[in-house]
Order: structure tokens, then sequence, then C-alpha cells
């Protein structure tokens, strides 16, 4: 049975488990993990791509929240701007993809801005600030324009749509809520509101435990980085 | 001749140097809502005009009138250029409206400045409102904010540097 999400997929070409060989497209859905990618026109060279489909019970799983109420839309509409020097590469489209889904679930993305980049790129758009390596993102506003900065040196963050989604949503509840990252305690609420937004838009289960949490907690650690 | 006093001395000296030197362009407020342990501090960046908080960052919007000076993005923060008896008790800059607590206040030499936007729509990354507990003595001890989206009120207490001449 194909997957529902017509609209992102070529239901005729797929094939649960299996790889599917394309030979002309402007873009294409390619399945991470079990998350729908559209890739532009622009990342398609002119060879033939191996794509990789999960299973039906993958896919089902992990998007049957997001997806129905969708049925039928052009999720790809919903994405937000991806930009940086991290922007060209695989995780650049990763994010893309997952950007689609958070901002269909979430009502849009209103103008913010996802710029990719590693560690020292984050520290610039940070404002010259300290960050710890394994801090996965950053929420900022620059000219007016909200942007969320997130670091390609940290790979958890790409290693599932969840995780993702999760840094996503994390930085997108601090433009939202200013002011919350003051406190240990509201800062944890952030974190929190996006594990719970994540089951709630069915794009993954909680997401990982934040890093560096004191007693296994999560006091003291760094949001929204991943283990 | 024991030369580990001195030493020690040039040592401290070029600490404390670097330290003062750090200060004239970072300001530290701490975050006390919620006892000691609940507490990531605010650091207003004025080298690169930015305030900063764990893993957000916000631009600063500075003004400056001929009696005041600050900031009024991402909240409004501006502190007096002059002696409080030649203050307005109110004034209005940019869209942000400021008041000065009573003038029979100024002999105890503190004040309460209160800023806010006259339109909080459409500010993107507006953390709201704000108190700040000031004296030209102490500069701004106590900064409170009441945001248009918050749960609660943060407090934060303040460094005796912060006057309207540092930014």
């Amino acid at each position: 049975m194909p997957p529902r999400c017509s609209a992102l997929a070529d239901a005729s070409t797929y094939q649960p488990g299996k790889s599917v060989r394309t030979t002309r497209a402007t873009s294409v859905t390619h399945f991470f993990g079990a998350v729908p990618l559209t890739i532009p026109e622009a990342a398609l060279d002119e060879h033939n791509w191996w794509i990789e489909f999960p299973s039906v019970s993958d896919l089902e799983s992990d998007i049957s929240s997001v997806l129905p109420p969708h049925n039928g839309d052009d999720l790809s509409k919903n994405g937000a701007d991806v930009f940086g020097d991290g922007a060209t590469s695989q995780n650049g489209n990763f994010i893309r993809a997952v950007s689609q889904f958070v901002g269909s679930a979430s009502g849009g993305w209103n103008g913010v801005g996802i710029q990719m980049g590693n560690s020292e790129t984050m520290r610039v758009l940070s404002g010259n600030q300290n960050l710890d390596s394994s801090d996965a993102g950053i929420a900022t506003v620059l000219n007016n324009h909200p942007v969320i900065g997130l670091n390609t040196d940290v790979s958890a963050t790409f290693a599932s749509g969840g995780n993702a989604a999760r840094a996503l949503l994390h930085e997108s509840l601090h433009l939202k809520y200013p002011g919350f990252e003051f406190t240990v305690s509201s800062h944890q609420w952030i974190d929190t509101e996006a594990r719970r937004l994540l089951k709630v838009y069915g794009l993954g289960d909680g997401g990982c435990n934040a890093v560096g949490g004191l007693f296994g907690t999560d006091w003291f650690a760094s949001f929204p980085a991943c283990k | 001749m024991n030369q580990a006093p001195h030493v020690t001395a040039v040592i401290l000296c070029f600490l404390c140097l670097s330290a003062c030197g750090q200060q004239r362009h970072r300001i530290e407020f701490c975050a006390i809502e919620a006892g000691r342990f609940d507490k990531e501090s605010m650091v207003i960046d004025l080298e690169h005009r930015r305030i900063l908080g764990s893993d957000t960052s916000y631009e600063l919007k500075t003004v400056e009138l001929p009696f005041a000076k600050g900031f009024v993005r991402p909240f409004p923060f501006v502190l007096p250029l002059r002696p409080l008896k030649d203050m307005p008790t109110h004034w209005e800059i940019q869209g942000y409206e400021f008041t000065l607590s009573d003038r029979t206040a100024h002999e105890s030499g503190w004040v309460l400045i209160n800023g806010r936007a006259m339109n909080r729509q459409g500010i993107p990354g507006y953390m709201g409102d704000s108190s700040v507990l000031y004296s030209p003595q102490s500069g701004a001890v106590a900064l409170q904010l009441s945001g248009p989206r918050a749960t609660t009120d943060l407090f934060f207490c303040g460094t005796e540097q912060v006057r309207g001449e540092s930014f």
C-alpha cells in the first residue's frame, strides 16, 4: 500500500522496503528514516538517484498524526527558508523536509528562517557567545527577522526527524516566548513543551534526552542538544 | 629578596584588569525568579549590541535622548544621563513610553523607571515591559520584565556599573 502522502511521494513507484531508481525528476521525495524529504531540483544532478523507502509501518508510525489533517496538502509550502553554509549539504535538505512537517503542524513559519552552519558560524550568529560545542541551536533576531541557527557539528540533530523537529520547535518557542531562557525552570518548560508538541504533531516519540543534565535530569542540561 | 608577593600582585592586577576590561562591554544580570539554583544569566553585550541568553541572542535597538540613553528592544531599558532632579517624569521615544516614579522619591536616591511598548504588536523578540530600580550612586540594581506571553514575571539582580553612560 503506498503512503498516503500522495502530494509528496510518487505512489506509482513506491515499494515498501525497496529502493527506487529514478532517471528524471524536477523534484523527488526521499525517505530518510521514516520521514519523507522533498529534494529540490537544484539538488539533483543529471544522474540517477537511488532512493530508499522505509517500511510502511515505520512511515505510518512516524507521520500518522501529522499527515491525515493535511491529506492532499502540499507540505512544501510550509517549509522554512533554509540557508547558510550547511544548507547545501544533505543535512540541509533534511532540515528543509523536517521544517515542512513542523511548519504544517504548527501553522507556518511566519517569516522565521533557518540558518545552518558549524559551531563557528553559530558563535558569530549568536553575537560571539561562548557556545558549548554540544549546543544544537540558537534563536536570534537579525535586522528584525527571526532566525533559528542549527549547528551542523552536532550530529545528533540530524540522526532522526524527531531530533531535528525537537530542535526546531525548541528554538521556535524561544522566539514565541522571549525571555523564557533566563531561568532554568522556564527554559525547561520550553523544552518540555517542544517535546510535547513533537508528540502532538506526530513528529517523533518525544525526542532525545538533553546533554549534561544533573543526576540524569534536565537540570543544567544543554538545550536542545541530544545525547 | 622574595619576589613571590610581587609576582602574585602583578598577576592579580592583570586578572583584575582583564575582568574589568570585559565588564566594560558585558553587563550581566542574574535571574532571581525562583532561587539561586534557578538562574541563567542575561548578558548585555554592549560591544556587539546584543542581549545574550543561554541559546538566544537578540539585537539591541539603542536610543539616545539629551537626558537619557539605553535601548528599547528587546525590552525598554533607558537610564538617566542627568541628576534625577533634572529628569522629566515622562517621556516617549520611538513608540516606547517611560515614566519615572514620584519625584518625592528622589530624596531617597532611588527611583523606579518603567518602560513599555505603546504597541507590542509586530515587535519580534519583544521580551516585555520593564521596571528598573535605579539610583545614581548604585546604577540599575534590579530589573523586572513583564512579558506579553510570560506566565510569570522575570526578575533580575543588576550590577552597580549600569548607568546611562554605560551605553
